[in-house]
């Protein structure tokens, strides 16, 4: 692995923990019981490039 | 679809994937500006039935959009008939909100705030969950910019490609161990009017997994049909749960799965059909499509478990309102138990696909007006085999003040329990009645509980795996000394003499 794949890896990581940080943003402000104790429907989250599509 | 969270279900993230595409087509980006945050609740384009909520907001750098964050909650009320299967069409479920600006420059649409609020039985809940999303989305997409700061890049190209094309390359190396065929599977359910048949042909090949629902049943008159979004969403959930598990969900690991199913089936539903129950069958998708993968991974897919949530909304008498008495809306959700694995038993009260993780009896005492007197597992409930289905439970409820409610099921595996695999017996099929000595209820439709009356509701149990003679003595013991199994069940199904 080069070290631009480290460095990639590195932030694909840290993207994941951003992505996680704004899912526990939504269920701590929540008013639902359904949504703020993320008891029933658990609120989702996700992020997405500009462009979006993949590049099989 | 770059990342998503851990929190979200199937239902949720795979279709907001989808969604995000569908409404970046709709608006230019040319047109975006910072503390712009877009919204719908539209099923077909956001989560398959109106109270999903969907906001996407882009991200700027340097005054460039770079990517969106978006994030998706079920409100509790949307006005309508509400949460249940009863409406004969969209129009009866409540308000739909087409793609549209929710915030414009950091400025609230507060006309659509007010009509979300006049429009539903829970305005303050509904108003609070919309502001909790805007600052999900806040928080993604400043948390982004940070990042992109620390790691001094300008735009998210180079790391997408890595990360779609890393996932999209170990997928298909996934699906290429795999023989190359095609597998059918037919999985009879309650439905509502009369039992359905949802059909799946699965064919591996290559470089992808296509699934083709053609044969599954038309639409129903009652709220129970789905969107394909939806039903696509936990299809391929439960085979990436096999394929490739430990790949993380985005855009390069779900290209590979394609789903297809003929216009109106019940698994393909179009507008304006009704979908505000879609969960109910749309989660037995997976039960559907692993009756296909278990005959080209025998060792690897679990029984069927009871798999649709046992959802229990609950609202206030209709006559209620003009008497003056308790109002409220409160969607309640149980599980019954998952299917038994090759190698262990099934987990009993677990939600398998949708993941949730099921009312808490505190907290729903609090909120509304019911007392929850009796919650267990329910012995002998777990499909017997070599590893057994996991357990339902035994709930026992009623009002908690002198007065009735309303409680709209739509419920399956009632009639059709969840099938063992390999000579695993079924799991005990979910049982609703009204008092211990009542007569059982059919899976959906409106019941009213009177007060005084006991609501008792039985989650259905996951099926076994393996013939259950060949289940170890110490599992049995095991499992007599915690209750899980009865004397009779150990000695009559298992053949254990203690």
């Amino acid at each position: 692995m080069s070290t631009t794949d480290t460095r990639l890896q590195v932030m694909w990581n840290r993207l994941l923990a951003v992505v996680e940080e704004q899912g526990q943003a939504l269920i701590r402000a929540a008013f639902s019981p359904s949504c703020a104790n993320a008891a029933i429907f658990p609120p989702a989250s996700l992020i997405c490039k500009a462009g979006c599509s993949p590049r099989p | 679809m770059l990342a998503q969270a851990v929190t979200g279900t199937p239902g949720h993230i795979n279709t907001m994937a989808e969604a995000v595409k569908t409404l970046r087509s709709r608006f230019q980006l040319q047109d975006m500006k910072p503390g712009d945050i877009y919204l719908t609740n539209d099923p077909w384009i956001a989560s398959g039935h109106l109270n999903d909520f969907l906001l996407m907001m882009p991200v700027f750098y340097k005054d460039c959009v770079v990517g969106f964050t978006s994030c998706t909650s079920h409100l509790v009320d949307l006005g309508g008939l509400g949460m249940g299967p009863e409406g004969t069409d969209i129009y009866d479920e409540g308000l739909l909100i087409p793609p549209c600006k929710l915030m414009d420059e950091g400025m609230l649409n507060s006309l659509l705030m007010e009509i979300i609020k006049a429009n539903s039985r829970e305005p303050v809940a509904n108003e609070g969950d919309i502001y909790a999303l805007i600052a999900c989305c806040e928080a993604g997409a400043q948390r982004l910019a940070g990042m992109m700061d620390e790691f001094g890049i300008d735009h998210l190209d180079e790391l997408a490609d890595y990360i779609i094309d890393t996932s999209y390359r170990g997928t298909i190396e996934a699906i290429a161990e795999l023989p190359n065929g095609t597998w059918h599977n037919v999985l009879k359910v309650d439905g509502y009017e009369q039992e359905i048949d949802l059909h799946a042909a699965l064919t591996i090949a290559e470089d992808h997994v296509a699934l083709d629902f053609s044969g599954t049943s038309g639409l129903s008159n009652k709220g129970i049909n789905v969107p394909l979004n939806y039903a696509t969403a936990y299809s391929v959930f439960a085979l990436r749960c096999i394929i490739g598990p430990d790949i993380p969900n985005n855009a390069g690991s779900l290209a590979p799965f394609r789903v297809i199913g003929p216009k109106n089936c019940i698994l393909n539903a179009q507008p304006p059909a009704p979908v505000a129950m879609r969960h109910t069958l749309g989660q037995m998708t997976p039960d559907l499509v692993y009756g296909c993968l278990s005959q080209v991974l025998p060792d690897q897919v679990p029984a069927e478990g009871a798999s649709c949530m046992y959802d229990l909304p609950l609202r206030h008498t209709p006559e209620a309102v003009s008497r003056g008495g308790t109002q409220f809306a409160l969607e309640l959700v149980f599980s019954g138990g998952t299917g038994a694995r090759p190698g262990l038993d099934g987990l009993s009260a677990t939600a398998f696909p949708s993941g949730v993780w099921g009312s808490q009896v505190e907290t729903t005492e609090a909120v509304a007006p019911v007392l929850i007197t009796r919650r267990e597992l329910k012995p002998d409930s777990g499909g017997p085999g070599r590893t057994r289905g996991g357990l339902g439970q035994h709930i026992e409820m009623r009002s908690a003040i002198d007065e009735d409610f309303m409680l709209f099921l739509s419920v399956e595996r009632v009639l059709n329990p969840a099938s063992g695999r390999f000579g695993g017996k079924a799991g005990a099929p979910g049982r609703i009645r009204i008092g211990q000595d009542g007569p059982d209820l059919p899976g959906k439709g409106e019941v009213r509980v009177m007060a005084g009356e006991t609501l008792v509701f039985e989650t259905p149990g996951g099926g076994g795996f393996g013939a259950p003679q060949e289940r170890s003595q110490d599992d049995i013991r095991r499992d007599l000394d915690e209750g899980l199994i009865s004397r009779q069940t150990a000695r009559d199904i298992y053949g254990f003499e203690p």
